[in-house]
């Protein structure tokens, strides 16, 4: 939870205070229901939806003897999800964060329930991640089964010393991987890092400097052509022309890139 | 400020158990054991799996709906954009229930934000 307000911050830091200032100008303006102007409209930003991990609107009327907080997931973590797959400027109702929140908690038993019911046919007692897995299969929930694998796989490696005592999963696991490991359609998702056998991961952060890395000679030519070249022939000077084709002639894929 | 490492994700995400940006486990096990009175064990994997999962279906759940909120042209995702992603599409048939019942009066009394009055 607090790993999640340190994300936001650093994602919204502005907008929090902006928005914050804005908060303490209207409680000043009416404070005899201070408690309504603290609630955020309804399309602010992530950062006001912070505080309601720790107190839902439900928990308006006392305690009413479920616990809020151990039925669903923080409702930050959840919208901190759902803004990774919308553009910048949507906006998301309070009941719609609220609604995809539940969703979440039926997802997870309506999963678990048929896991479960598998354990008991088979009369085991521990339902496994294979059994989450097969339950996700069999409720229509194969596309995600290649990404989990993928990411419980990794989980198991980094654990390390754990032995993969007879799993069930393996030889499915295993087929798809050869097969269909590096696949675009995982890019869908965001979700899934690339699988353990991808090799070298780049060194640079976000994705879009991704395509630095991955020009190849040709196209740095090119630009080198572009930048070097072509402001100097632009001039009509011939003897700036000279240079830049000997230049060209010692072609050096990085000048474009040296500053 | 802080920003996530490069490999943050990759590393810290699931050795930790709890990255700085999964989903609780511990309320992810809470959350399977609710769901029968005859799930007795849970496989410390199992949660981890789920985890995952949960974003998957959180960015799907989302992603449909906010097709439909540009299909009405509004800007806006909005409860009712939910429940029509939900109608939509037939492996989330298992959400119709709870999508389409009656907002709790309870709850919009408290934190329904768009019937503030002054």
């Amino acid at each position: 939870m607090v790993a999640g307000i340190d994300g936001f911050g650093g994602v919204g830091g502005p907008d929090f205070y902006g928005v914050a200032c804005m908060q303490a100008m209207e409680v000043s303006q009416n404070t005899l229901n201070p408690i309504d102007n603290s609630l955020p409209p309804a399309d602010e930003p992530i950062d006001n939806n912070d505080r309601k991990t720790t107190e839902r609107p439900g928990g308006g009327h006392g305690g009413g003897g479920v616990r809020e907080q151990d039925r669903y997931m923080p409702i930050a973590n959840v919208i901190r999800i759902m803004r990774r797959i919308l553009p910048p400027h949507a906006k998301i109702s309070d009941d719609a964060k609220e609604t995809i929140q539940e969703c979440v908690s039926e997802y997870i038993s309506f999963i678990t329930g048929e896991a479960n019911d598998r354990c008991q046919q088979e009369q085991r007692k521990t339902i496994t991640a294979e059994d989450v897995l097969w339950a996700m299969g069999k409720l229509g929930f194969d596309n995600y089964i290649e990404p989990l694998t993928i990411y419980l796989n990794r989980y198991r490696e980094i654990e390390g010393d754990r032995p993969s005592n007879g799993l069930r999963g393996e030889a499915f696991y295993l087929n798809k991987r050869g097969t269909t490991s590096n696949t675009g359609g995982m890019d869908y998702y965001y979700g899934p890092p690339p699988p353990p056998t991808s090799g070298m991961l780049p060194p640079y952060g976000p994705p879009h400097h991704q395509a630095m890395g991955y020009m190849d000679p040709a196209a740095a030519a090119a630009m080198g052509t572009y930048y070097g070249v072509g402001p100097s022939t632009g001039s009509g000077s011939s003897s700036a022309n000279s240079p830049s084709q000997a230049n060209l002639a010692g072609f050096d894929p990085f000048a474009p890139f040296k500053f | 400020m802080r920003q996530p490492g490069v490999y943050s994700g990759m590393l810290s995400g699931i050795s930790g158990k709890t990255g700085p940006h999964s989903l609780p486990l511990a309320r992810i096990k809470k959350i399977m054991k609710k769901s029968g009175d005859d799930v007795k064990m849970i496989s410390g994997e199992a949660p981890i799996v789920f985890s995952k999962a949960c974003e998957l279906f959180i960015e799907e759940l989302t992603k449909r709906s906010w097709m439909m909120t540009m299909q009405g042209k509004k800007r806006t995702l909005q409860k009712d954009d939910v429940a029509s992603a939900v109608a939509a599409t037939d492996i989330f048939d298992f959400l119709v229930n709870l999508v389409s019942e009656p907002p709790n009066t309870d709850e919009d009394a408290a934190g329904g934000t768009n019937i503030i009055e002054h």
